[in-house]
């Protein structure tokens, strides 16, 4: 019979943590019955996710059962690439690295570079590298979406990513730019449904529409690389129709500020402030100069100043001039984005209608940062939402800027319905941490590595003036890199530059396959040998995974990781928090099962190897352990006085919050609580938190910063002007003439938009070339996972309808695609509802032979492919000969949709996708299938 | 039996609104996972680490593209195909073993795997591919409206929905009484207009559909309703004065 | 629909083994035939269901409860084909020990054997005929064309003259089911737009799959046959289902080992008709992989 009732013997426990499979981050019920897991549900009382689940969480199952698991700690006995190795002792593994590691660190810390890929746990990992003393520290986020994270840090001290999201109970429009999955994917999914049960309007700008872009009410099949100009076009038809919030710029945003606009002035392009350095702006009623924060000032949009330095301007009389210049009409700018002039117009009007004419009132009163008191929120009901669609560009952090700016402009961030922080932000740029990258032998580094930079001072050179880290992160070449950038770090070890390395320690990133640009170049650079010495040119390289991963035979010694559900993890607010806008939260992971494999945490190993090391906050005075395992450090670790890795049930009796003393039943509680804790925002702090008194202080309470932290939104962004600045600089702080022009047109403190590509390089490559996260599928390891690799177990590129009548291509066929990089020949489909000029995939569904315990004739590595090849990593040469990373010239972010391509049918009579690699040796077997 | 039953009480089904759904196939894999309980023989899948994986689903997302004749633009949408749980379901009156049955008491249809002898017919007879045969075990799978969750003791009572409603992030699934005229999926049947798959081959569906509304309708707002006069930069400077004074 | 070759023999042998039974039970009743000939020709048919059912149960992914398959009669074509067919066979056999001890026939046990056997062909044919899924088999040409299919070839051994008419009404209907089938394999009502709850007519395509794989679904009921191969084996099925058998009997009347060789030629143009039978039919699954 059917079985009627689930779980008859009541042996199913259920445990609660957290899933894994993206930054998403949502709990889960995890059924196990005889210490084995039987399935996963969501779980209903978490604020992330609240009970759903999408395809990934729910088939973790198979990501924690993976027939790739690694069993043991290997070292390689063939050749690099060859994927030969034997299995050690952990004994053995420690004791190699630490003979490794420890020379470096007593000589030349700098020369452990380590880089920790799709961590969840950085500010432990970034932590114990500040330990160790290397500057050569960061996870992916330089290649990911640091664009999104610094532009919205720098401009209004939040980002959207998963730092904030659109007030999806009061939001009557959501605009949603480039996005497919997002790392806050559930909560989006969530929230698209409850706008569609309430009849809110979504209108996505997506070159492709599919997932998300496919429910939303309105379309815009854009250009990639164009979103900039549309934003900016309709910050022109806004400002030309008077559709802004005066009341709003004039109290929060640095659009009364004064610029100095002349050229020999030192402080050309700052702002004028008082000894003091408070920003002054001239009194609207008074007409008087008076700081911008004093109590009934009433600031001046419009009114300039001169002095004997020369004249000033306000932000909002240079931002008027710049963007109602016809430039930006959305006559001249629509055929540029692929758009239609109609499209803009009615975007623009959509958008103040609905901020202008839907505005929301919340009784309530606050007192803002002047200290006056406020009787009510105002809300404007537009949110927007932006990710890799904007940030994988080269001109993705002004882009992002621009997007920022359009919200600032109609006085809907942190309003009831627009956009919303989630706690601990928001929190400003010069709030947060500087970079850190001094560093010396046998001691640990100055600070934290990763950070924002105010002006050219926070730049990370040596003395010598060289770069000081690994990647050239801050500086000139890309001065807010705040997030590192992960995607030079194989290229700059081959090449020695800015100075030699010798030992590369990677943690979860497929560095050598989908998470490198130019792949197979990537793959010569970790296999090349120098021709005097016979030794690799990167010296040594350790990794962690949990699987066998394209990656793992690119090292020399392997530390096998646990699966998400077999450790302890902390989701932390010192980290990439989870959260929603009213309330406050973070989680925990724990070993709901215990390993069956001789595999550790890797947390646990760092802290081992610390210890080994004897790194200083690891070890006490007599070289004692100070924190048993990971687990211990999440409780008793502290990063100031009262404040942990994780904020609930602190103190002696677990019921302090945010701040507290360190309590040994912490996790106990955590995981009695469900694996997270979180706390509301009192309802006084809900809104306009920037400015909000009782925000701020709550905040304060609760440890997201020690003292109240007022700010005032970026439009204008000082930081970019000292950088523009440069003539002023003393002549060793300038920096290189070759990139003089570079700074003076791409580091404009307003927003601006470029075209990505150079015109001779559009007619030979017409054709944009990007792809989207499958939602069943995340990166490189789903197709491990035998449900989801049924679900996406090959992809094709698809063409759009005038390309594929263009082409004359047939199902079936295939192509050649071609960029200035090298090309690849692949499958493909049509698909209609995409920008004409554009052409996409499913991305990392490709997969290299013998990796991921999969049968070497699998669909994914003979048809399946990944678009990495043709994705350069330097771009061509410059007037000067010098070749850029190619990245975004300000943040460093890797510029994955700048791709232009060729594409051309060819016959395939063998059917497989090119390139092709040797097939991988594998340490463990080919799964098999369970057998009734 | 297979005699089909009069279902006077309840008809419980699923109700799927296409407006919603992202495609994002969560439903698939919770509901392969729930009902196989980590146990891979009771969903099969053949080749799992081979060419040509293949797996028993008992619901599957597909991936259209839609020409909309006013716009000529193309629509995408996303439609999860599961069983319909008909009332006059032709799978269960071709079963030759008695395998296959509907329920009386709440229109359930199911395949009692015990009598089952994979012959493949009722497969044949449902026009909407919502029953597979399970290879390895030999027996026909189908959606079970997770009638092991629906009546569950154990489970929360919040949780005692269908794993694939529970899960969808988009709240694209509702799960309920079609014969409840004040059930929820009853109210959004007759507000949006739930329409049957198929209706020609008179299976007279319980679960139903709520389609896409079309865009570019909705989508369209009078260009230019709010907008005042257009001005250059000295124009707005002055406005914005004269605004600020009033504050 | 897949063309299994497990159901298509199945259906052909069955066929021709109830065909030939029938015919027996018929000249039987008329006492048209030796009781020798009884005992041969019964045996063969026997032989020949019993090969088809034999092959239909290595159709079966349980075989383990194939016995359960005669439960459902009140409802089910198939289990009724099982029932009938079993009760047909036993009284085969039960005639068969009987004329073959006695020497003798009763002329009664003959009428049941042809209206069983007519019968139990009749019920293999509504196992398709019911399916509403599939257009092509959802009318009475199937049963007709079943039954002729089954009665001809059945004939062949026996009669001579009188199997050209069968062989004809045969030939004639199966021309007749090529031509609705032509009709039927569009579905009249069914389009990918009524599979997805919206009107005939939309234009509407699938522009990635479900699955990337295929799967029980696609391999089961979406098989595709190109129409110019179709048409091919269409000659081939006629020619050597038809044509042929009628020219050979019309040549050398009541040469027994000519009728067997065309029985075989004929076995061949059936079983080729059978393959496109299922072949060809489209079943209304497919609308949603289009
Ligand atoms: N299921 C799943 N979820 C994931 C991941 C995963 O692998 N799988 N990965 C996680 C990670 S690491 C990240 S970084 C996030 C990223 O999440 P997303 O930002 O959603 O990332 P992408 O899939 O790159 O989607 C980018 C979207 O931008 C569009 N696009 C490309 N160029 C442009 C452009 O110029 N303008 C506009 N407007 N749109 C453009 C693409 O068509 C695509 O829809 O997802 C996270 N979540
Ligand atoms: N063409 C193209 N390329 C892209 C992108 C794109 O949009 N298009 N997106 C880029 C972006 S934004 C990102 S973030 C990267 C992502 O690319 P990667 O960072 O490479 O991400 P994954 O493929 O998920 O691989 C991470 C590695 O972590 C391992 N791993 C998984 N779980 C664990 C664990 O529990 N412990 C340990 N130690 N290891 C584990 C996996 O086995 C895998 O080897 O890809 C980038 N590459
Ligand atoms: S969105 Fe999916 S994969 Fe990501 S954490 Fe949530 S359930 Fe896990
Ligand atoms: S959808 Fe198919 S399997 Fe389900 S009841 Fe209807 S006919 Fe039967
Ligand atoms: S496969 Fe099983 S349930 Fe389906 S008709 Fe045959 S015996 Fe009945
Ligand atoms: S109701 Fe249950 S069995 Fe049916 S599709 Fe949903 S999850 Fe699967
Ligand atoms: S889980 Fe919901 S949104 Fe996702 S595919 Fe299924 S029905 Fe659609
Ligand atoms: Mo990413």
């Amino acid at each position: 019979m059917d079985k009627e009732v689930y779980a008859t013997e009541s042996l199913v426990k259920v445990s609660k943590t957290t899933c894994y499979m993206c930054a998403c981050r949502c709990g889960i019920d995890v059924h196990i019955k005889d210490n084995e897991v039987v399935h996963i549900e969501g779980n209903r009382d978490h604020p992330v996710n609240k009970g759903v689940l999408c395809a990934k969480g729910a088939s973790g199952i198979f990501q924690h059962k993976a027939a790739s698991r690694l069993k043991k700690p290997l070292r390689r006995v063939g050749e690099r690439g060859e994927g030969k190795f034997e299995e050690i002792s952990w004994d053995e593994a420690l004791k190699i690295a630490v003979e490794w590691l420890s020379p470096i660190r007593k000589k030349s810390p700098e020369k452990l570079v380590f880089y920790t890929g799709r961590d969840q746990s950085q500010s432990f990992t970034g932590w114990w590298a500040q330990k160790f003393g290397t500057p050569n520290y960061a996870a992916h986020g330089g290649f990911c979406s640091v664009n999104m994270a610094a532009a919205g840090i720098y401009t209004i001290g939040g980002s959207f990513w998963e730092f904030g999201s659109p007030d999806w109970d009061k939001t009557e429009l959501m605009l949603l730019f480039g996005v497919a999955e997002d790392h806050d994917s559930n909560p989006i999914k969530r929230g698209l449904g409850k706008l569609k049960n309430r009849g809110a309007k979504v209108i996505a700008i997506n070159p492709v529409r599919t997932g998300y872009n496919s429910v939303a009410d309105q379309w815009l099949g854009i250009r990639p690389g164009t979103d900039g100009l549309l934003v900016l076009s309709i910050v022109h038809t806004l400002l030309k129709k008077k559709k802004i919030d005066l009341d709003y710029l004039q109290s929060f945003t640095n659009s009364p500020f004064l610029v100095s606009i002349t050229s020999t002035n030192e402080s050309n392009g700052l702002f004028l402030k008082d000894k003091e350095g408070c920003p002054l702006v001239i009194d609207h009623f008074s007409g008087e100069l008076k700081r911008f924060s004093d109590k009934g000032v009433r600031p001046s949009l419009t009114k300039s100043y001169k002095n004997e330095n020369g004249s000033y301007k306000t932000v909002f009389s240079l931002l008027t001039e710049k963007y109602l210049d016809n430039a930006y009409s959305p006559k001249l700018v629509a055929p540029q984005c692929g758009l239609k002039e109609e499209q803009i117009l009615r975007l623009a009007d959509d958008i103040a209608t609905t901020a202008f004419n839907k505005s929301i009132y919340i009784d309530q009163s606050w007192v803002d940062f002047r200290g006056e008191k406020r009787s009510g929120f105002t809300g404007r009901p537009v949110s927007f939402h932006a990710m890799r669609g904007i940030s994988a560009h080269s001109n993705g952090f002004q882009t992002c800027r621009a997007i920022h700016l359009l919200q600032i402009l109609i006085g809907s961030v942190d309003v009831p319905g627009g956009f919303r922080y989630k706690p601990p932000y928001p929190k400003p740029f010069d709030a947060h941490p500087r970079p850190h990258f001094k560093f010396s032998p046998d001691s640990e580094l100055d600070g934290p590595h990763l950070g924002y930079i105010s002006g050219p001072e926070d730049l990370a050179y040596t003395e010598d003036g060289k770069p000081a880290r690994i990647d050239k992160g801050f500086t000139w070449e890309n001065p807010m890199s705040s997030h590192g950038l992960m995607h030079t770090v194989i290229s700059n070890c081959h090449s020695g530059d800015p100075y030699k390395i010798d030992t590369l320690f990677l943690y979860m990133a497929n560095m050598a396959w989908n998470s490198s640009m130019n792949t197979e170049e990537t793959i010569k650079k970790l296999t090349e040998r120098d021709p005097e010495t016979g030794t690799y040119r990167i010296p040594r390289i350790i990794y962690s995974d949990s699987y066998y991963s394209e990656t793992v035979a690119y090292a020399d010694l392997i530390l096998p990781d646990t699966t998400y559900l077999e450790r302890y993890d902390c989701i932390s607010l010192l980290d990439r928090p989870i959260g929603e806008p009213d309330q406050v939260s973070d989680a925990i992971r724990w070993p709901v099962v215990k390993p069956d494999r001789d595999v550790r945490s890797f947390q646990d190993v760092l802290l081992q190897l610390g210890v080994m090391l004897e790194l200083p906050g690891m070890v006490d005075s007599d070289k004692r352990p100070l924190y048993e395992d990971y687990a211990d450090y999440m409780q008793k670790h502290q990063r100031r006085p009262g404040i942990g890795p994780l904020a609930g049930f602190r103190g002696e009796t677990n019921t302090d919050v945010g701040r507290g003393d360190i309590s040994l039943d912490q996790i106990e509680n955590y995981i009695k609580n469900g694996g997270f804790w979180s706390e509301k925002i009192p309802d006084e702090a809900q809104y306009y938190k920037p400015w909000n008194k009782a925000y701020q202080k709550w905040a304060v309470e609760m440890g997201f910063y020690d003292k109240e932290e007022p700010f005032v939104f970026q439009i204008y962004l000082e930081p970019l002007a000292k950088l523009q600045n440069y003539q002023h600089l003393p002549d060793n702080l300038k920096p290189q003439k070759h990139l003089f022009n570079r700074i003076d047109e791409k580091m404009d403190p307003l927003p601006i938009w470029w075209s990505n590509h150079d015109p001779k390089k559009v007619k030979q490559y017409p054709i944009h070339a990007i792809t989207q996260r499958p939602a069943a599928m995340y990166h490189s390891w789903g197709s491990q996972n035998v449900w989801l690799r049924q679900i996406h177990g090959s992809n094709k590129l698809f063409v759009s309808k005038g390309i594929w009548k263009e082409k004359d291509f047939k199902d079936g066929d295939w192509a050649i695609l071609t960029s200035e990089n090298s090309s690849i020949v692949v499958p493909v489909a049509l698909m209609k509802s995409q920008n004409e000029d554009t052409v996409w995939t499913w991305n990392a569904i490709g997969k290299r032979k013998g990796s991921w315990a999969l049968d070497e004739n699998v669909e994914e590595a003979n048809e399946g492919f990944i678009i990495n090849h043709l994705i350069s990593d330097l771009l061509p040469k410059n007037d000067s000969g010098y070749r850029y990373s190619n990245s975004d010239p300000i943040t460093g972010q890797a510029a994955w949709y700048d791709l232009l391509v060729n594409i051309e049918k060819v016959d395939n009579p063998s059917k497989v996708s090119l390139p092709q690699f040797p097939v991988l040796s594998s340490p463990v077997n080919v799964g098999v299938d369970k057998k009734k | 039996m297979t005699k089909l039953p009069k279902c006077e009480d309840k008809k419980l089904g699923l109700l799927i609104d296409l407006d919603t759904c992202v495609g994002c196939h969560g439903c698939v894999v919770s509901c392969k996972e729930w009902n196989s309980s980590g146990d891979e023989k009771q969903l099969s899948d053949i080749n799992s680490h081979q060419k040509d994986p293949v797996g028993t689903f008992l619901n599957r997302v597909h991936s259209y593209e839609r020409e909309n004749s006013s716009t000529n633009e193309a629509e995408t949408f996303y439609f999860p195909r599961s069983c319909l749980h008909c009332e006059d379901a032709p799978c269960v009156t071709v079963c030759p073993t008695g395998a296959s049955y509907k329920r009386e008491e709440d229109g359930i249809v199911l395949v009692n795997e015990d009598d089952c002898m994979g012959c493949g017919l009722c497969a044949w007879a449902c026009p909407y591919g919502a029953r597979e045969l399970d290879l390895v075990s030999g027996v026909m799978k189908k959606c079970t409206l997770c009638v092991d969750r629906i009546y569950s003791e154990e489970l929360p009572p919040e949780d005692r929905v269908p794993v694939c409603v529970k899960s969808c992030p988009t709240g694209a699934r509702a799960f309920g009484d079609f014969n409840d005229p004040n059930s929820d999926v009853s109210k959004k049947v007759r507000e949006r207009g739930g329409v049957d798959l198929m209706p020609e081959m008179q299976t007279k569906p319980v679960n139903k559909y709520l389609l896409p509304r079309i865009k570019s309708k909705d989508a369209v707002s009078s260009v230019g309703s709010v907008v005042e006069e257009e001005t250059d930069a000295t124009g707005l400077l002055g406005w914005v004065d004269r605004a600020l004074s009033k504050f | 629909m897949h063309p299994a070759p497990s159901i298509i023999l199945f259906t052909v042998l069955s066929g021709f083994g109830f065909g030939l039974i029938s015919i027996v039970g018929l000249l039987q009743f008329l006492s048209q035939i030796s009781a020798g000939d009884i005992v041969i020709f019964s045996v063969i048919g026997l032989f020949f269901s019993i090969i088809g059912l034999i092959s239909s149960f290595f159709h079966l992914a349980n075989k383990k409860n194939a016995i359960k398959s005669m439960s459902q009669w009140q409802t089910s074509w198939l289990s009724r084909e099982a029932i009938s067919s079993i009760f047909c066979l036993s009284i085969v056999v039960g005639n068969i020990g009987w004329v073959f001890v006695q020497n003798r026939y009763i002329n009664e046990v003959g009428i049941i054997l042809f209206l069983l056997s007519l019968f139990t062909i009749f019920t293999t044919s509504m196992i398709y005929v019911q399916l509403k899924t599939v257009p092509s088999w959802n009318n009475m040409f199937t049963p007709a064309l079943f039954i002729f299919t089954a009665l001809a070839g059945g004939s062949i051994l026996l009669l001579d003259y009188a199997s050209l008419v069968l062989l004809l009404i045969f030939g004639v209907l199966q021309v007749l089911f090529w031509y609705i089938a032509d009709q039927s394999f569009i579905h009249k009502e069914t389009s990918v737009g009524t599979a997805l709850g919206f009107s005939k007519n939309e234009d509407i395509r699938a522009f990635d799959v479900a699955h990337t794989n295929r799967n029980y679904l696609l391999n089961e009921m979406v098989y595709k046959v190109a129409r110019k191969h179709a048409i091919k084996i269409r000659y081939i099925s006629f020619f050597a289902a038809f044509v042929l058998p009628m020219s050979l009997i019309l040549m050398f009347p009541g040469n027994f080992s000519i009728s067997v060789l065309v029985i075989g030629i004929h076995f061949v143009g059936i079983y080729f008709s059978r393959w496109l039978f299922f072949a060809e039919a489209k079943h209304s699954v497919s609308f949603y992989y289009n």
